[in-house]
């Protein structure tokens, strides 16, 4: 399998303001949030991402999408640089964040062709994805109601499909099912499961084991901002479900779960 | 870089024109509520101003004189005669707002008026006590009119010379244009500048941390689409919308400022200005929210939430009004360099222009370096979105 994404002993340091301290209980002005970090992700393939929060997972994602930049370390995306070609890097790119809230005013209709437009995709096209994608996820009824007025599975829905309106080879979700109801879960996890048939890459960073249990082919946990251990489910996992494993793995990094 | 710039801009535009309350708020209400606002001022003061014509003064004279009764019989005045020991007690009852009026008179005081000559005497003429309560607007007035009549029959007694008699000569000689051209440029260029920046404080936290606060500037960061025309497509747009803004509470002002100076400066209209001072104003207030959009753009971009953006607007309104007020109150020729000052520039050229001495130079510099300094602003704002401390710090 062709390699997509490969993240190279990268790391991250934020200067932390009085607030910050305070809150961390810290007097260190400065924070690792990503300590030499490596990792790949294949084609076809769901790479899931766990970790205690604070760990670095979204740091970690948001220098993948480009939004910050590694200190130092590099990577690559489909071959190109995040730190020295980002825009080509976003053009192969789907980036959907769970504190993602799209604005009440418009329709889905406008916010996916609004993205689409931004991402460079062509009309002819654009109208495809969207009947497809719509289609798929039961937003076609609601294609012309305000935000304000969809149901909040149904928004989460339609950030999905805002966010992959270009068709990207790459996607990155982190927490994509974070507040959803049952139905809508299992819909957007489906979708995943087909994204993967379609050959696309795609990082999941999420809290809920079963989630990667179901569609993970490969997994990496963080603590601390240090990959603890990475790589395909079943060795991960050592025969035990991965909830008792990622508790065990804590437990051996950090001494103690409180 | 053009066609994702027109897509910015053409979205907000969307947001601003679609959404049918941010509209009304933001660009039918300032000038409504203006004009209203300062009609219903005007009116007011007016019908403060002016005495109650049927009312029935409470007026007491003490030693009434002969020439007392005819001067207070030709302004209407009916009164009690009263003695010197009463005084004390309508004293309290002008306090309390019962009598409006209280004259006491010295014992023989037009004998005495008629003996007293100034210069040979050296003494101190008769004296007119005359009490009443400037709190009470029927007893200010009466004191005004009393007053006024007394001064003219003390002039009357030693006339020589008058001046300006002749009620039918114009002796005003100030023009339509020169009133307006006065009571404008004092108060309609800090005015202008409030509400531009009232405009710009309206739209601009809204469009830039709103989209921070929800998460769809990450949205926006990670498509391929240039800092710089995220940057200018906002400042473009939401110029536009402060503009509007801006025009709605400057209309609601001129139309309504007459009423509000009331009978006094019964002389204004904006008939006054001739095409090219409207185009240079047009200009200028263009110019002028470029600027202050820029700057409240900067803001909304360095904030986290459209609170907190909203909570730097209001101490930067401040001291853009302050630089308002010093600039366009500073008199005298103002030295070209000071037109390159953003917002003084503005203050100084608006009241220039509204008193009819600028000069097209003036206008050019204004404009040029407003210009500059919006590109400078979005410049800084391109720079803040690649920021990781400011667009994702917590």
């Amino acid at each position: 399998m062709e390699e997509i994404l490969q993240v190279e002993n990268i790391s991250k340091t934020f200067t932390l303001s009085k607030k910050q301290m305070k809150l961390e209980k810290t007097n260190s002005k400065k924070k690792v949030a990503v300590d030499h970090l490596s990792f790949s992700a294949y084609e076809g393939e769901i790479f899931g991402l766990l970790g205690p929060n604070g760990a670095g997972k979204t740091t970690t994602l948001r220098m993948i999408a480009t939004l910050i930049k590694p200190d130092e370390g590099e990577i690559l995306v489909d071959g190109s640089s995040s730190t020295k070609e980002p825009v080509e890097v976003r053009k192969k790119i789907g980036f959907l964040t769970s504190e993602l809230k799209l604005e009440d005013f418009f329709t889905p209709n406008y916010l996916f062709d609004y993205f689409a437009t931004l991402h460079g995709v062509d009309a002819a096209t654009c109208k495809a994805r969207k009947e497809e994608l719509f289609a798929r996820f039961g937003i076609s009824e609601f294609a012309e109601v305000k935000v304000a007025n969809l149901s909040t599975g149904m928004k989460q829905k339609v950030s999905l499909v805002v966010s992959i309106a270009h068709n990207p080879r790459f996607i990155i979700f982190d927490e994509p099912t974070n507040g959803l109801d049952v139905i809508t879960a299992k819909v957007v996890t489906d979708f995943l499961k087909d994204l993967k048939k379609e050959g696309k890459s795609i990082i999941l960073s999420t809290h809920i084991f079963e989630l990667v249990e179901k569609l993970c082919d490969r997994v990496g946990i963080i603590i601390n901002g240090k990959m603890v251990t990475c790589g395909d489910l079943d060795a991960v996992c050592e025969g035990k479900t991965l909830e008792d494993r990622f508790f065990e793995i804590y437990e051996e990094t950090e001494g103690s779960l409180a | 870089m053009r066609s994702e710039l027109l897509t910015i801009i053409k979205k907000e535009f969307r947001r601003f024109f679609g959404d049918k309350r941010l509209f009304l708020s933001t660009v039918i209400l300032p000038g409504l509520i203006i004009f209203v606002m300062y009609t219903l001022i005007g009116q007011l003061m007016e019908d403060f101003m002016a005495p109650d014509k049927t009312y029935k003064p409470e007026v007491y004279v003490v030693n009434e004189p002969e020439s007392g009764k005819t001067i207070l019989n030709s302004l209407k005045i009916t009164y009690h005669k009263t003695e010197t020991s009463k005084v004390e007690s309508i004293k309290r009852k002008i306090e309390d707002q019962k009598v409006d009026m209280l004259l006491v008179f010295p014992e023989h005081f037009d004998e005495d008026v008629l003996a007293y000559d100034a210069i040979a005497s050296g003494e101190k003429a008769p004296e007119i006590a005359i009490y009443y309560n400037s709190a009470a607007k029927e007893s200010e007035a009466l004191f005004q009119t009393v007053t006024a009549a007394y001064d003219a029959y003390e002039t009357t007694m030693s006339n020589k010379f008058d001046v300006n008699a002749d009620t039918d000569v114009k002796f005003d000689l100030a023009t339509e244009a020169d009133t307006t051209a006065k009571v404008f440029s004092m108060m309609v260029p800090m005015l202008l500048i409030m509400m531009l920046m009232s405009g710009c404080m309206a739209v601009a936290p809204e469009a830039i941390a709103g989209e921070k606060e929800r998460g769809t500037m990450a949205t926006l960061l990670v498509t391929p689409v240039k800092r710089s025309s995220i940057a200018l497509g906002k400042v473009i747009s939401l110029s536009v919308f402060a503009l509007l803004s801006g025009v709605s509470s400057t209309m609601g002002v001129l139309l309504s400022l007459p009423k509000l100076m009331g009978d006094s400066e019964k002389n204004l209209s904006a008939n006054v200005y001739t095409v090219t001072d409207y185009v240079a104003l047009s200009v200028t207030v263009l110019a002028t929210v470029l600027c202050i959009i820029s700057i409240f753009s900067i803001v909304s971009t360095f904030a986290k939430s459209i609170k907190e953006a909203g909570s730097y607007a209001s101490p930067i309104m401040l001291v853009g009004t302050v630089v308002a007020v010093v600039s366009s109150m500073s008199e005298g020729k103002h030295a070209l360099s000071l037109f390159t000052i953003p917002i003084y520039n503005s203050a100084m050229l608006f009241s220039g222009i509204f008193s009819m001495k600028y000069t097209m130079t003036q206008v050019g510099v204004t404009v040029l370096s407003n210009l500059v300094f919006m590109v400078v602003c979005v410049f800084i704002m391109t720079r803040m979105f690649n920021s990781e401390k400011i667009m994702f710090s917590r």
